[in-house]
């Protein structure tokens, strides 16, 4: 470049033979030549253009014809923006251009590039501004490192709109909501307008939950915090209660390049549902555990009760078997409901009448008829009802087999029901028993055992009659009972 | 014998645990007054009988057995408790004195303790 300026030819140009140029335009020409950051000069009040080589890069195709032409001819397309600035600079004020993108070709294929102007006035010895220097600089780069970490920063926001865990960064000792994706946004209600205000002022219901406070130790000590299941009273849409959630989070804290705090990110994920099956599973097994004791502490008592009401072992033996299973086949079809927290989810009656006369139903009839009858219409047994039930029908069927219908061939039971006003009335028949000659089981432990759970546990009350071939019971047993007492 | 004849109320609705408390303080030369499967019985029975002891079930089937108990406390009678759950608040903090044994416990072992108090 230096030898096209000596070649070229002023004497063409406003601006004259060299010989005449004033001093400060040798100098800065001088100065321009011997350096390689791109940088032109304008001079005259025609703004003829001078560079250097690395501008020549940035003219492009305009250059070689740009030399000695006027500025405002050779850039003629950006002459709106730039026409203003450079008439400021002519004005005597030094301005400033940055990011201008340009196309340009210095290697070989078009690539936008990216400058700052710094334009600077340039006086004459009188004193009065003769033209304009500017030095540019390549901001490329810069640029483009800018842009791929604004477009890394969408990605990532991106990312956090679709992540399933709770997400937001607050500024400052005042925590101020700079971002929430879509998850905390959610959680928090999506019509609260949460950025731009501190998280006290923008969740009030916060207050006190210690969330705050934690905030700030991050925010002052630069450490994490992490925690997990931690409730929170939350409002999740306007108008509602504030209901009670369980978060796991952590509040990392944001430090600046010196590594000041600048703020906090936090990341949560809302455990609620798993906190509640948790409290369910612990319920649930609570309960299981005190029902475990309940039936041991029944078990033990009829250890005691069959030792005295027995007279041989063998008999003892089968006595206690068989109250055992009836105790076992009632705990199985009674089921712990955690959405009532009622033990004994339930079962129907006439599912427990015949889970208690199963092993009695199934013998040889020689008479071709069913050994045991059931009629009625089913309704909902619950609770420690179904227990009191089963051991009570229990007793009438070891008793009927014993000295009742199911002891003689061709005997059989028809156990009837229904409802009468607020009560379930029951009525146990025994048919084609022998002559019963003894009473001895009327005053024995099973017919107190009866009465003890139909009216002492159930509120019933109960009527035994011996017919001639078996007896006649009924029971009347308030509805409320069979729907689940207390333990 | 543990017992000489005194009356002895037993609350408990559970009808094998009852009856087998039941024999058990009448081996033991006791009279039973109950079993009482709820309070309204219980407190029945008391308007009619004196009683020197007594062997309670904490759930009865019409609530906790806190005002029985609490009844026979104050006038100073030997009080022995079985629960599935625990002592009723009330109880624990007025009565600290108050035996609570957890079910299952054998009926002889209550009758026993019972027995302890009354002669001690």
């Amino acid at each position: 470049m230096a030898d096209r300026m000596r070649r070229f030819d002023w004497l063409r140009t406003p601006l004259g033979s060299p010989r005449d140029w004033p001093r400060s335009l040798h100098t800065l020409v001088d100065v321009m030549l011997g350096s390689r950051q791109p940088m032109f000069l304008t001079w005259g009040p025609e703004r003829i253009l001078l560079y250097n080589d690395s501008y020549a890069l940035i003219l492009g195709k305009r250059n070689p014809e740009a030399l000695g032409r006027g500025f405002e001819d050779v850039w003629f397309d950006i002459m709106d923006k730039v026409k203003p600035i450079l008439d400021r600079a002519y004005a005597g004020e030094p301005t400033h251009m940055d990011d201008i993108a340009l196309l340009m070709h210095r290697n070989g294929f078009p690539e936008e590039a990216h400058f700052s102007f710094s334009y600077t006035p340039v006086r004459d010895e009188a004193g009065s501004v003769a033209g304009m220097f500017c030095a540019c600089t390549e901001t490329t780069h810069e640029v483009r490192t800018k842009a791929a970490m604004m477009a890394e920063k969408e990605r990532f926001e991106q990312l956090f709109e679709q992540a399933p865990s709770l997400m937001c960064m607050v500024r400052g000792p005042e925590h101020v909501f700079e971002y929430v994706n879509t998850a905390y946004r959610t959680f928090v209600g999506k019509e609260r307008d949460v950025i731009g205000k501190p998280v006290g002022a923008a969740l009030p219901e916060l207050d006190n939950q210690g969330f705050l406070d934690l905030l700030d130790s991050v925010y002052r000590t630069g450490e994490a915090f992490g925690a997990s299941q931690m409730p929170v009273e939350i409002r999740r849409e306007p108008g509602l209660p504030i209901e009670r959630r369980y978060l796991d989070f952590i509040y990392q804290p944001v430090k600046d390049a010196s590594g000041i705090v600048t703020g906090i990110f936090v990341e949560g994920y809302d455990v609620t549902e798993r906190v509640e099956a948790q409290e369910r599973q612990k319920l649930l097994l609570r309960e299981m555990n005190h029902r475990v004791k309940n039936l041991f502490s029944i078990a033990i008592g009829m250890v005691g009760i069959t030792a005295r009401s027995t007279q041989t072992k063998q008999e003892m033996t089968q006595a206690l078997q068989g109250r055992l299973g009836a105790l076992a086949r009632a705990s199985a079809i009674s089921q712990f409901d955690p959405a009532t927290r009622k033990s004994g989810g339930g079962t129907m009656l006439r599912t427990l009448i015949g889970e208690v006369m199963e092993p009695y139903a199934d013998e040889d009839d020689p008479g071709g008829r069913e050994r045991i009858q059931l009629e009625g219409e089913d309704l909902p047994v619950a609770g420690d009802a179904i227990t009191s039930l089963a051991l009570a029908l229990y007793e009438l069927a070891t008793n009927a087999i014993k000295h009742g219908s199911l002891s003689a061939p061709g005997g059989s039971i028809r156990i009837a029901w229904g409802i009468d006003g607020s009560a379930l009335n029951f009525f146990w028949d025994e048919e084609g028993g022998p002559p019963l000659v003894e009473r001895r089981e009327v005053r024995g432990f099973g017919t107190s055992l009866v009465k003890r759970s139909l009216e002492g546990q159930l509120n019933g009350s109960v009527s035994w009659q011996w017919k001639r071939d078996g007896l006649s019971f009924n029971a009347r047993i308030p509805l409320t009972g069979l729907a689940g007492a207390t333990s | 014998m543990l017992f000489d004849g005194e009356n002895i109320l037993i609350c408990e609705d559970e009808p094998f645990i009852a009856l087998d408390l039941a024999a058990s303080v009448e081996e033991a030369g006791g009279r039973v007054v109950g079993p009482a499967a709820s309070i309204a019985e219980a407190e029945r029975l008391l308007a009619s009988a004196t009683v020197q002891g007594a062997i309670l079930d904490v759930h009865l089937t019409d609530g906790e057995v806190t005002p029985v108990a609490q009844r026979l406390m104050e006038a100073g009678i030997p009080v022995i408790v079985q629960t599935g759950v625990g002592l009723p608040d009330i109880l624990r903090e007025r009565y600290p004195d108050l035996r609570a044994y957890q079910k299952p416990v054998p009926a002889r072992r209550l009758v026993e303790e019972l027995a302890k108090l009354l002669s001690g």
